[in-house]
């Protein structure tokens, strides 16, 4: 096992360096200086050639890039341009709120979207199946946005249950978790049932009933098993999804996570900021994968063979 | 008719889509037909009206028909949809043919390639790269095109590993042909069938990714009417004219059914082992 994931590791270094020329990169595809785009037409001569020279633009781009990393390595992600405050300390300040709601988010979407799918799967075309199945389809086809302004509507502004954005109360994380969870949990329940209906036709289900145990224990501890293993890789495909919808999550609810900071940072182009950001939320996925293919393992240890 | 087609046309939901994706696309056609009123003309008495005969959805802030601009809006929700998906399956197949069809170093490079663009959300992605190039239209289009072509890529390759060792690929090797021919000819065509449910279940989640970089303010740039940005300036008046918010919303989520509703159908269709159960 230790073999795997060291292995895996390795294999992550060569990703990891794709994903910091592509960082790096987005700066450089604007057209023209950019410094002046950085600080807008109306900057000094002085201001340009000072964010030059903080930022080395003056040099040859492979320079630039071996520098940019080099400081990336040790934390440093430079200062934004809007409000000078380092990168790396706005992240620390807005990371918190996006593990909180992506968390939530992804824990809400196992709970319903596995229930919901081991009961449709169990209970195969009863009005209960129907019903969960027509939900996972309007699930995945509504844009978050728009069930994000949906629920500010009616349980926000004609209801007044729940608070509308912010961050800090319990109330405040419903409505955002579940606008954020909507579309995973809706994957998640078509693949459960999928999964759970391949398996409970398996000879080994046979044998368990067969043997006379309860079918209680036979759902959930030899079908249930065996149905999570495409779950698993499921869950580490759709962590991009999570935090690209947090994006937009935490934007209409201002829910002060990195997503509304990188959303703030995008028309003052704030370089800097950008960057700092898609590292980050890069990196997260990586190690997020890692953690799934490392959780495979463990369940289905013909991988470890492979 | 084709096998496919006429069991597709035994898949209920499938029709479904159909008539949906139909109905959108006549309705982008005959936009100039079909809206009552124009989609930028500003009537400033009229600012912010609920639904009436004049306006059958209300209208926005400018006092401009809601129902007009989602009609016509149908063109670009279409254009970004069909824009997006060829540019990332050309370019997701082409790499996916070589990766396949030369295994090696040329594999290795373009699946660690793969595994790089894995490792960004596409929205997160697209944002950065749109602001660096600056918001409009042709940006998000070209932006999620590019960042969307994996899926294709790791598919593809796949499906050429196990075509490489037939005995027809083999026959048609002893024969001479050259690797361009093998590629186009018989490498191609047996790998195109999954390829096309691919792309009928990217069309949404892409008209999805297109509206919400709109929603943001990235996209086209108004007085189009795109959907997405109709939804975000409704945003500042979803206590007064709620309609302004909930109709756009309405439009992108039939289309989005309608193409999975097809996706579903097709894959079911053309690949058994998927079916559902």
């Amino acid at each position: 096992m230790l073999t795997f994931i060291i292995r895996r590791f390795f294999t992550m270094i060569p990703i990891l360096i794709g994903v910091t020329l592509i960082t790096f990169s987005i700066m450089h595809l604007s057209e023209g200086d950019p410094a002046r785009i950085m600080l807008g037409l109306m900057a000094s001569e002085e201001a340009i050639a000072h964010i030059r020279q903080v930022h080395g633009l003056d040099l040859p781009l492979h320079i630039q890039y071996f520098r940019w990393l080099g400081r990336i390595i040790t934390g440093d992600f430079g200062r934004s341009i809007q409000s000078r405050r380092p990168v790396i300390e706005m992240i620390r300040d807005r990371l918190p709120a996006t593990l909180e709601l992506t968390i939530t988010a992804m824990v809400l979407a196992l709970l319903v979207g596995i229930t919901a799918g081991i009961i449709s799967a169990v209970r195969q075309y009863s009005w209960l199946d129907y019903s969960s199945m027509t939900f996972a389809l309007f699930g995945v086809s509504m844009p978050p946005f728009w069930l994000g302004l949906m629920m500010m509507l009616i349980f926000g502004v004609r209801l007044g249950w729940l608070p509308i954005s912010g961050r800090g109360d319990l109330n405040q994380l419903i409505m955002p978790a579940i606008v954020l969870s909507t579309a995973q949990m809706a994957i998640i329940a078509r693949l459960v049932r999928s999964s759970m209906l391949e398996v409970i036709r398996q000879d080994y289900i046979l044998t368990a009933r067969s043997k006379g145990l309860a079918e209680r224990i036979v759902i959930y501890k030899h079908a249930l098993k065996n149905a999570m293993i495409p779950v698993v890789t499921m869950v580490a495909l759709q962590l991009p999804f999570l935090f690209g919808g947090a994006v937009i999550t935490e934007t209409i609810f201002s829910w002060p996570g990195m997503g509304r900071m990188l959303v703030g940072s995008l028309f003052e182009r704030d370089f800097p900021v950008i960057q700092g950001t898609v590292l980050i939320i890069a990196i997260i996925v990586m190690f997020a994968n890692l953690l799934a293919d490392i959780v495979y393992a463990i369940v289905d240890p013909r991988i470890r063979f492979d | 008719m084709p096998k496919f087609l006429k069991d597709l046309g035994r898949n209920k939901l499938a029709i479904i889509g159909i008539i949906i994706v139909i109905t959108i696309i006549l309705t982008a056609i005959f936009a100039p037909y079909l809206a009552p009123n124009s989609y930028r003309e500003q009537d400033l008495r009229a600012r912010l009206s609920p639904p009436s005969s004049d306006y059958p959805l209300g209208t926005d802030a400018l006092g401009r028909c809601v129902l007009s601009r989602i009609i016509y809006g149908s063109r670009i929700a279409l254009a970004y949809g069909i824009v997006i998906v060829s540019i990332s399956a050309a370019a997701g197949i082409t790499l996916g043919l070589l990766a396949g069809f030369f295994g090696g170093y040329v594999d290795s490079i373009i699946m660690r390639l793969v595994d790089i663009t894995l490792s960004f959300p596409v929205l997160v992605l697209a944002l950065a790269i749109v602001s660096a190039l600056g918001p409009g239209l042709y940006n998000v289009m070209f932006v999620l095109g590019i960042v969307g072509w994996s899926t294709y890529a790791r598919l593809v390759r796949g499906q050429v590993l196990s075509v490489r060792e037939t005995d027809y690929v083999m026959a048609a090797r002893a024969l001479g042909a050259s690797n361009f021919r093998m590629i186009v000819f018989h490498v191609l065509p047996n790998v195109i069938g999954p390829v096309i449910v691919v792309a009928t279940l990217h069309f949404p989640s892409a008209l999805i990714a297109a509206s919400a970089l709109s929603f943001l303010g990235m996209g086209a740039q108004p007085p189009l009417p795109c959907w997405g940005a109709i939804l975000a300036d409704g945003r500042a008046y979803l206590r007064r004219a709620h309609w302004i918010a909930t109709f756009p919303g309405v439009a992108i989520m039939l289309t989005v059914l309608g193409f999975n509703f097809i996706g579903d159908g097709l894959r079911d269709v053309l690949d058994p082992r998927l079916r559902k159960r």
